[in-house]
């Protein structure tokens, strides 16, 4: 049967007797998106409401595959070595055409950084995880069965009108985070709509348990003779659960693809056997889409009540962490009058951006997974053959971009003699730094970075030093002998020198949390 | 860019287009057009320039258009 992973204890809320103070945080959603939010907002001092209409933790595995930034959100979470260890870490991903494997690859773990590539556990797990560690801290008020039916925005606050088993009450909050998913309650109740393409394509998800010894791998199938001459997708998880996804015929019956006997011997083509449980079935269409804005005044939007891809590619859960990390120290510095109101903008501009490389890579995935004509169908064919004996064509098969953290576009001050990997607007690489990771040492608040440097003192800022091995030298300095680096609290690289100037380096720190 | 000369010893145009058309005798359709598709991945990447890749496709859809437009034109005055 299907893990039960019982029920967190409901507490009937104080503002069911008399009304609360308005909070600085209303968070609408526990899912792994409101609830790293919560806990993010936690590390920067913000105290937090969570509401969630349920007391568990999610069905099914859902988003499964966490990419190295999301492992390394999840460290600044607390919350990272728990991932990795009960995970399944995988590196080698399989593409086969009809039943013959094309070829395959191998995401090598890059030496020099503290977590790997990506890590395989089922979403009920980090859920699990995170409820532990927010209610574990005092700033996080954690409440289970208390479901947002109403949200008003008024002028410089909002307004959440919330369901309990013990009656309805109101809670004010200075922002409220809409992490409540694509059906989103808050995104309906503003009236808001999603922009974007809809596919037809169907896709059946299953998750089953079976004793096998498959490796560790990512196996895609293009045309199986297994099924039909659909698409099929096999992902291994913790405990012996394997993950399955099967396109369906446009024109299949939801209702009928689901019934377990059918669902059963689908599978049993793909893994070959019978003796296997079915743990949980989902079918669900394509959907690339987001709203126009990710800020409406005092109500923001993170996860997927803002955006929606197709699951190929690991671009929702690992893009909505992506999310809580490029707004939890915005927020909390307007809450603490550090910064503007008006760096929330740059929340929007950043995300927005992200949100349409994560669309743009999940639509061509998608349409090339599903040929509309025939001459797409001749071409995707073309490409199958030619990967078989030249390497060049394998980059032409498309079965899922795998998500990595999008590379803000940013007007910060660059020497274009640095390496462009760690380039302004791009998240920090990692590295080894006196026995520890760098990235360990970075984040939170803003930080000047100097390698093979001592940074300078400047006021609002700390200094790290990076003494320069190997990676360090290939990630942060190329041929230049020193480099300064100032870097934001999501660990971004706002800007860098190799002759840094002090009323530069000022500029540069105030155009930081002005979020230009 | 290099470009092929008509009239050199062996004049490289001439023996260029019946090496492409000669790669298709004796296909039927459908495997012309698999052969099409695998030349045409196999030259982009060899061209290696969206660019460049991207205004021969325009070249190529425009001189189609033309002659589509010629051919229902010349259709026309033939009814008349």
């Amino acid at each position: 049967m299907a893990r039960n992973p019982g029920t967190y204890e409901y507490v009937p809320p104080p503002g069911i007797a008399a009304p609360e103070p308005r909070k600085r945080v209303v968070i609408v959603g526990a899912g792994p998106i409101g609830l790293a939010a919560a806990i993010e907002l936690a590390n920067h001092g913000i105290p937090s409401v969570v509401l969630d209409d349920d007391n568990t933790v999610s069905t099914g595995s859902r988003a499964i595959c966490w990419s190295k930034r999301s492992l390394e959100i999840f460290d600044r979470l607390g919350i990272g070595d728990r991932v990795v260890g009960k995970g399944v870490t995988w590196q080698v991903g399989r593409t086969f055409h009809r039943d013959r494997e094309i070829f395959n690859f191998d995401l090598l773990p890059e030496s020099g950084h503290k977590r790997p590539a990506f890590v395989n556990l089922q979403q009920y797990y980090v859920e699990e995880y995170l409820v532990e560690r927010a209610q574990a801290l005092d700033a996080v008020d954690l409440r289970f069965l208390n479901r947002v039916e109403r949200v008003e925005r008024r002028d410089g606050f909002a307004v959440a009108h919330v369901g309990t088993p013990d009656g309805a009450y109101s809670l004010e909050a200075e922002y409220l985070l809409a992490c409540d998913g694509v059906r989103s309650t808050v995104r309906s109740q503003l009236g808001l709509e999603f922009v974007g393409e809809l596919f037809e394509e169907r896709f059946l998800i299953a998750d089953i348990r079976m004793d096998a010894d498959f490796p560790s791998e990512r196996r895609f199938w293009f045309e199986p003779s297994f099924h039909d001459g659909q698409s099929a997708l096999l992902h291994k998880q913790p405990d012996n659960v394997y993950r399955i996804d099967l396109q369906l015929e446009p024109d299949s019956d939801p209702a009928l693809e689901k019934e377990p006997g059918r669902v059963a011997s689908r599978i049993e083509h793909v893994v070959g056997t019978r003796d296997f449980e079915l743990e949980w079935v989902s079918v669900y269409t394509f959907q690339c889409r987001r709203l126009p804005r990710f800020v409406r005044g005092r109500v923001l939007f993170l996860g997927d009540s803002a955006h929606v891809v197709s699951p190929f590619g690991a671009r929702g859960g690992n893009g909505g962490l992506q999310d809580v990390d490029n707004l939890c120290w915005k927020l909390a510095a307007v809450l603490k009058n550090r910064a503007p109101e008006r760096i929330l903008e740059s929340y929007d501009r950043e995300r927005t951006w992200a949100a349409d490389e994560n669309i743009a890579h999940s639509t061509r995935t998608t349409k090339f997974m599903t040929p509309s004509n025939a001459m797409e169908r001749v071409f995707r064919h073309a490409v199958f053959r030619l990967a078989a004996d030249h390497p060049f064509a394998r980059a032409w098969v498309n079965s899922g971009r795998l998500s990595t953290p999008c590379v803000y576009p940013s007007s910060g001050d660059d020497d274009p003699a640095l390496p462009t990997e760690t380039r302004p607007g791009a998240v920090a690489a990692d590295a080894p730094r006196d026995g520890e990771w760098l990235l360990d040492s970075l984040g939170g608040e803003p930080m000047l970075l100097g390698a093979g440097m001592e940074p300078p003192q400047i006021q609002g800022v700390r200094g790290v030093a990076l003494s320069p091995n190997e990676h360090a030298r290939a990630r942060y300095l190329g041929n230049a002998d020193q480099a300064l680096y100032l870097i934001r609290p999501d660990q971004v690289v706002a800007a860098r020198w190799v002759e840094p100037k002090v009323g530069a380096v000022e500029a540069a720190l105030t155009a930081m949390w002005e979020g230009s | 860019m290099a470009k092929l000369n008509p009239m050199g010893p062996d004049g490289q145009i001439d023996q260029m287009y019946f090496e492409i058309v000669g790669a298709f005798a004796g296909l039927d359709d459908s495997d012309s057009l698999e052969l099409s598709a695998a030349l045409i991945v196999i030259l982009a990447n060899r061209i290696g320039d969206q660019q460049v890749v991207r205004e021969a496709i325009a070249d190529a859809k425009q001189a189609v258009a033309d002659n589509a437009r010629e051919t229902s034109q010349s259709g026309r005055r033939g009814t008349a």
